[in-house]
């Protein structure tokens, strides 16, 4: 590092990690502080390092030393500023952050008693705070003299001589050069040396606006936020305009760069890995425990031991030990064990399954050998960075696991990880609107049909720049936002909110553990997560890798759940054991029904583009599901891999490998490289290569490492083919064909694990249909599809749906008339709590309601969910002759229960099963009902359950749709190519996935009454009647039928118009349709929840 | 006033329940300009004080507030702040002694009608008048308040 004195280096920045007090990102600062020229930059995000991580990695590439430190809140008023000067000094920040967030009343509002920050000196340079609202500023400029001379002799005394400054800032506002001489003066009178800052809140004036709205969001209220000051000046000014603001304390100049100079870059994360500490017995070490018990479960898994066991398991576990990692595989198979003694469902997935030695502890399923799966794609010797291991538990009692095992390893610290998360246009569209005083109902308004952005695998897709391109969205056509100059202020302010932070979540199955060397709260700060008992790491989960953190994924998979109550279902069934995790293997129904396409329901086969793919691929063994899974992601997508390989499959067409020696690798995927590990397997064979090497070179082809570094590996790979007698274009064809493939390709590992639950859930279908339907439609919220399209999908598949009954109905779901019908269950009607829910199930057993009066009286249920129960149809068997408006009429009459009567709080309504779509941001108006209805009692069955009871809602529509030229969406799949034809359904889901030609195209899935259908509109026809879309629920579509031999079927959509108005054109009544929502991962979805992340 | 005894010593401030003066501000109060320029910056700290450029019109205040457009004219170092012509008086020239203070306002932006951007100096007018002069981000100088 230079001369720092030269410069100026600003020791006090907040970030968008300190939440609500700070506008630039970690990686925005460091890149402007590098451009201008600057050596180093402290970050002090308030109370929290939450942006550390990011800080160091962007650092790490620039010229600028980065230094660590927080802002830290006093409980006696005003904020002290810390800096690490050493790793000590980091580690006594985390415990000091740990200590005092812990300890706090209001998790959200930490404040830090004066002595914990004495406790926790050791390595730490002190600065008194900003200017005014600084700790000793604040108490100086309200005259308190006394007292901030008797804090600073505190002070003093804790940090000792060189490690204290008395902080000035010169905000530019009224008075400002006035207040800064008062607080010289106090420091010059006792002695303290004065230290410069900007206390940097933004990265240029123009962001203080920003700054503004973010401290008023945090707070809830309209601007001006709490503590509003009328600057433009805390940003990230160049060392020229420092130095001329303090050009009247030169002292406090050459302060800053002392302290920089001491603190820059002692703070280093990167290198070291934080492994836990295993629980071991008397004498055992890590490695000697996991070998035991590796070995005794691949005894349990393969009798006796072949030699290609033992010496890979040896390979494994060498590998293992010397990169230290035993105890992390230990930790995890307490994991399992624990989910094993509950008797809660846990599979693998990821990388985590190329590893035998996790096959033998338990913790994945996929057999390493028949499944060609290799540990270097995993783990290896020349990996720096730590493995990952993910399990999947049933989701409703995963934390139960996640719970004693945080329990187990409390005397090191554990804590899960958290989620740093960024405001989409949308959401920065509600903050903006609520910050400029808009109501909540207007707030509403203006952000719906704001199109947002989604995720997939871990990447976000924004599909829009900005307002130019969102305000052209069809959603947005008549939109409040397209009076530009009314909402000039708010198009502005949430256009430059978008991406930016804006608070902190919790992950809450990441768990990172501390150890005997470290304990967690010196790794990183630890704060209350806000669930009981339950801490959180400041760290985002994607930074922990990082800081040498690995983590524990222990996610919440409702699959597992639906799969465990579906084998449970279908036992009490057979009166036998159907353990859907041990099922017969290869079973030939299963595969055929998964070939129809009518997937609706099975893990990772379940969308329209799986469904597309199992009629081409025709799936008839476990790897050909394996491919499938690997083969519709966007990688393969975008690299048009699904193609070659279905054509390959079905022999209609050749296919060839570069070498002969290839044939193995390549036979089973018809030449086409899907997966990760066959790049490592083709780069040993090829250019003899170490299945590590190959691994560090489909990294370095996975991650941009770079023209020159790719250039390297390709000689190295070239030179040490050609030596093996390989030609030199053969091996450069090699190379390039590698190249091509590997951004694409996905973990077979990773892969294989879900297609163990793909077929479970294929096969549960397949043999127990009622039970796999009861189960998933008591598992919500999960999978693709609403509860009213499963329903649907159940009752295509031949069950019947019975009606509700208040006398015969469960809490969920059930399954009656053996196996061949299902019956709503009370969750489903809309209000009622879960004390009104238990009171109902207990009181019947006693003796059956006599009336809707006796049910009120007998039992928790307010008046308004008793009115739902009524329409939901619950009751009808108690007054047939007045049928559900008689009864709704004398429920009307009845008193209003007083809550407190029962207890002290009124209880909240149990959250609706197919209510999860209502509380994404940005819900949209209900769409239209249908028209037609013979008696309105379908449409009280959908406002009350969601459901379709009685028949779907197209059914009474066959002949109007026959004259409306309709035809039914599973005849249209198989008209030849060239048909143009017309189909009617209701809205499923519209998205918008990434495309190879980067064009957009929308995909649409609509449901009518013989099933499920997707379309495709491209761009000109969206753009001419996307708005439909977004405000409608059930459309028209005329289009045309391609069939193509490479490609299958597709329906091409050419005009899109509003169902309900066709049909009202044709009939009267009114029959109910589903609502509609946008969303995110879509652009419009009926009745949908968001899954986990 | 204790029978008998002393009459105790009070000030006309405590008598009168003014605010006190200062501590270390002995009387004479204004002997020297350094004193004066002191005891300015107190009061204009102290709380009860009002800022001329924030006192509304007609408060009754010997200090007001006001957005009249001005000139500045210079030429050297002297620098002479120009009122434009009111009814039938000419425009009013008042010569810039110093510039007292300077700061920056960037009040109430979300707010069309109130917001404020501009840069606003403090400056002593001959005859010892102080006004406050503003150079607004829309361009242009006003004249935001005087202290008579």
């Amino acid at each position: 590092m230079g001369d720092l004195s030269q410069g100026f280096t600003h020791l006090h920045a907040r970030s968008g990690f300190s939440y609500g007090f700070g506008v630039a990102m970690p990686e925005e600062l460091v890149r402007a502080a590098a451009e201008m020229g600057m050596e180093a930059l402290a970050l002090t995000d308030r109370d929290g390092l939450y942006g550390v991580p990011k800080f160091l990695e962007a650092s790490a590439g620039t010229d600028v030393s980065p230094i660590v430190g927080a802002e830290v809140s006093i409980g006696e008023g005003g904020h002290l500023v810390l800096l690490a000067e050493s790793m000590e000094g980091y580690r006594s920040l985390c415990r000091l952050l740990t200590s005092y967030r812990c300890g706090s009343e209001d998790r959200r509002k930490p404040l830090c008693p004066i002595g914990a920050v004495l406790e926790h000196a050791d390595g730490l340079v002190c600065l008194t705070g900003a200017m005014p609202f600084g700790l000793v500023p604040h108490l100086v400029l309200a005259g308190r003299t006394g007292e901030a001379g008797a804090l600073l002799e505190v002070l003093c005394e804790a940090f000792g001589e060189g490690r204290l400054y008395v902080e000035i800032t010169d905000d530019r506002t009224a008075g400002s050069r006035r207040r800064m001489r008062r607080v010289a003066e106090f420091a010059q009178a006792r002695g303290v040396p004065l230290l410069a800052t900007n206390e940097v809140a933004y990265l240029t004036p123009a962001d203080h606006k920003l700054h503004d709205v973010l401290v008023a969001a945090t707070n809830l209220t309209a601007l001006p936020g709490p503590g509003y000051r009328p600057t433009d000046q805390l940003y990230l000014k160049s060392s020229a305009e420092m130095r001329t603001v303090f050009r009247h304390y030169p002292e406090a100049l050459r302060s800053a760069a002392s302290v920089a100079e001491r603190c820059a870059g002692t703070v280093e994360l990167a290198g070291e890995i934080h492994l836990p500490s295993a629980r071991l017995r008397g004498g055992e070490t890590p490695e000697g425990r996991l070998a035991r018990l590796a070995l005794k479960g691949a005894r349990e898994r393969y009798g006796t031991l072949e030699d290609r066991v033992r010496a890979r398991l040896r390979r494994e576990l060498r590998c293992i030990a010397d990169l230290g990692f035993a105890p992390y595989f230990l930790v995890a198979r307490e994991a399992v064990e624990i989910a094993h003694e509950k008797g809660i469902p846990v599979t693998g997935r990821g990388s985590a399954a190329n590893s035998l030695v996790s096959y033998c502890l338990g913790l994945t399923q996929p057999e390493p050998f028949g499944n060609r799966l290799l540990f270097e794609r995993f783990m290896h010797e020349f990996r720096s960075d730590a493995p990952d291991i993910d399990l999947d538990l049933c989701s409703l009692r995963r934390d139960g696991v996640r719970d004693e095992l945080a329990h187990r390893y409390e005397r090191c610290g554990v804590a899960v990880a958290a989620t740093a998360q960024t405001m989409s246009l949308r959401g920065a569209v509600r903050v903006a609107a609520r910050a400029l005083g808009h109501t909540p109902r207007e707030t509403n308004e203006l952000s719906k049909h704001v199109p947002t952005r989604f995720r997939d695998r871990g990447r976000t897709y924004t599909p829009l720049l900005g307002w130019e391109e969102a305000l052209a969205e069809p959603a947005m056509r008549g939109h409040p936002l397209q009076d530009r100059e009314r909402y000039k202020l708010l198009l502005e302010l949430s256009g430059r909110l978008a991406g930016r932070y804006l608070q902190v979540g919790t992950h809450l199955g990441g768990l990172v553990f501390g150890n005997e060397r470290h304990h967690l709260s010196e790794l990183a700060p630890v704060e209350p997560s806000g669930m009981t008992g339950l801490l959180r790491v400041q760290y985002d989960k994607d930074d922990l890798d990082y800081a040498g953190m690995p983590k524990l994924d222990l996610l919440g998979l409702r699959m597992h759940t639906a799969l465990h109550e579906a084998g449970e279902l279908a036992s009490k069934k057979t009166e036998g054991r159907i353990d859907p995790y041990n099922l017969p293997p290869e079973d030939k129904d299963t595969y055929a029904l998964i070939r129809t396409g009518r997937n609706a329901g099975m893990f990772q086969l379940e969308s329209p583009g799986q469904m597309h793919l199992s009629r081409r691929l025709e799936p008839r063994r476990f790897a050909d599901l394996v491919a499938q899974i690997s083969l519709f992601r966007p990688g393969p997508v975008l690299g048009d891999l699904v193609t070659p390989y279905v054509l390959r499959k079905h022999s209609r067409e050749e296919y060839s490998v570069p070498l002969p020696e290839l044939e193995p690798v390549l036979r089973s995927t018809y030449g086409v490289l899907i997966f990760q590990e066959q790049v490592l397997e083709v780069a040993h064979i090829v250019a003899g290569f170490s299945l590590a090497e190959g691994d560090q070179i489909r990294r370095a082809m996975t991650h941009d490492r770079g023209p020159g570094a790719m250039k390297e590996l390709k000689d190295e790979f070239v030179r040490r083919s050609m030596a093996r007698g390989v030609s030199g274009a053969i091996a450069r064809e090699v190379f390039s064909w590698m190249e091509g493939f590997a951004a694409y390709g996905f973990s077979a590992a990773h892969a294989a694990s879900f297609a163990s639950l793909s077929y479970a859930s294929a096969y549960m279908k397949r043999h127990y249909p009622a039970e796999f339907f009861c189960a998933l439609l008591n598992s919500q919220p999960m999978g693709f599809y609403s509860p009213r399209t499963l329903l649907n999908e159940a009752r295509r598949e031949g069950i019947e749906v019975l009606s509700p009954d208040i006398h015969l109905s469960g809490e969920g779901f059930t399954v009656e008339d053996d196996g061949t019908a299902l019956r709503v269950g009370l969750k489903y009607s809309k209000g009622l709590s879960r004390s009104a829910l238990s009171s109902i199930l207990s009181e019947r057993e006693g003796r059956p309601f006599a009336s809707a009066a006796d049910l009120y009286q007998r039992t928790a249920v307010e008046r308004d969910a008793l009115e739902n129960l009524i329409r939901a149809g619950f009751l009808d068997e108690l007054a047939p002759d007045a049928g559900r408006n008689g009864l709704l009429s004398a429920v009307r009459a009845l008193p209003k229960k007083r809550s407190c009567a029962r207890q002290r709080q009124t209880e909240l309504p149990l959250p609706h099963p197919a209510s999860w779509w209502e509380t994404r941001e940005g819900a949209a108006n209900r769409a239209g009902y249908l028209p037609l209805s013979a008696e309105g009692r379908e449409r009280m069955e959908w406002e009350a359950l969601s459901l379709n009871v009685s028949r779907h809602p197209l059914s009474p529509y066959g002949k109007v749709l026959k004259r409306l030229g309709v035809t039914p969406s599973r005849k249209i799949l198989g008209l030849p190519h060239g048909t143009r034809v017309q189909a009617a359904g209701l809205l499923e889901e519209l998205q918008r996935p990434p495309t190879r030609s980067g064009r957009p195209v929308y995909f649409l899935l609509i449901e009518d009454e013989a099933g499920l259908l997707q379309v495709t509109i491209f761009e000109g026809v969206y753009r001419r009647y996307g708005h439909i879309l977004h405000q409608r629920g059930a459309f028209l579509l005329k289009g045309k039928v391609e069939q193509d031999h490479r490609r299958g079927f597709s329906f091409l959509v050419e005009r899109i118009s509003d169902l309900q108005e066709a049909l009202t054109d044709e009939a009267e009544a009114r029959m109910p349709g589903p609502r509609m929502v946008a969303s995110s991962g879509a652009f419009v979805r009926a009745k949908r929840r968001g899954r986990a992340g | 006033m204790e029978k008998g005894g002393e009459l105790p010593e009070s000030s006309v401030a405590e008598i009168h329940g003014y605010p006190q003066r200062p501590p270390g501000f002995e009387e004479p109060l204004f002997p020297t300009e350094e004193s004066k320029r002191q005891i300015m910056a107190h009061l204009l700290e102290a709380p009860w004080l009002s800022r001329a450029s924030e006192l509304p019109r007609g408060a009754g205040e010997t200090a007001r507030s006001a957005r009249e457009p001005i000139r500045l004219v210079g030429a050297g170092s002297r620098v002479e702040l120009v009122r434009p012509a009111r009814c039938r008086r000419g425009p009013t020239r008042r010569r810039v002694v110093r510039v007292l203070e300077r700061w920056r306002e960037v009040r109430a932006w979300w707010d069309e009608e109130t917001r404020t951007d501009r840069f606003t100096f403090r400056v002593l007018l001959v005859g010892g008048a102080v006004a406050e002069l503003a150079l607004e981000r829309s361009g242009g100088w006003f004249l935001v308040g005087v202290a008579d």
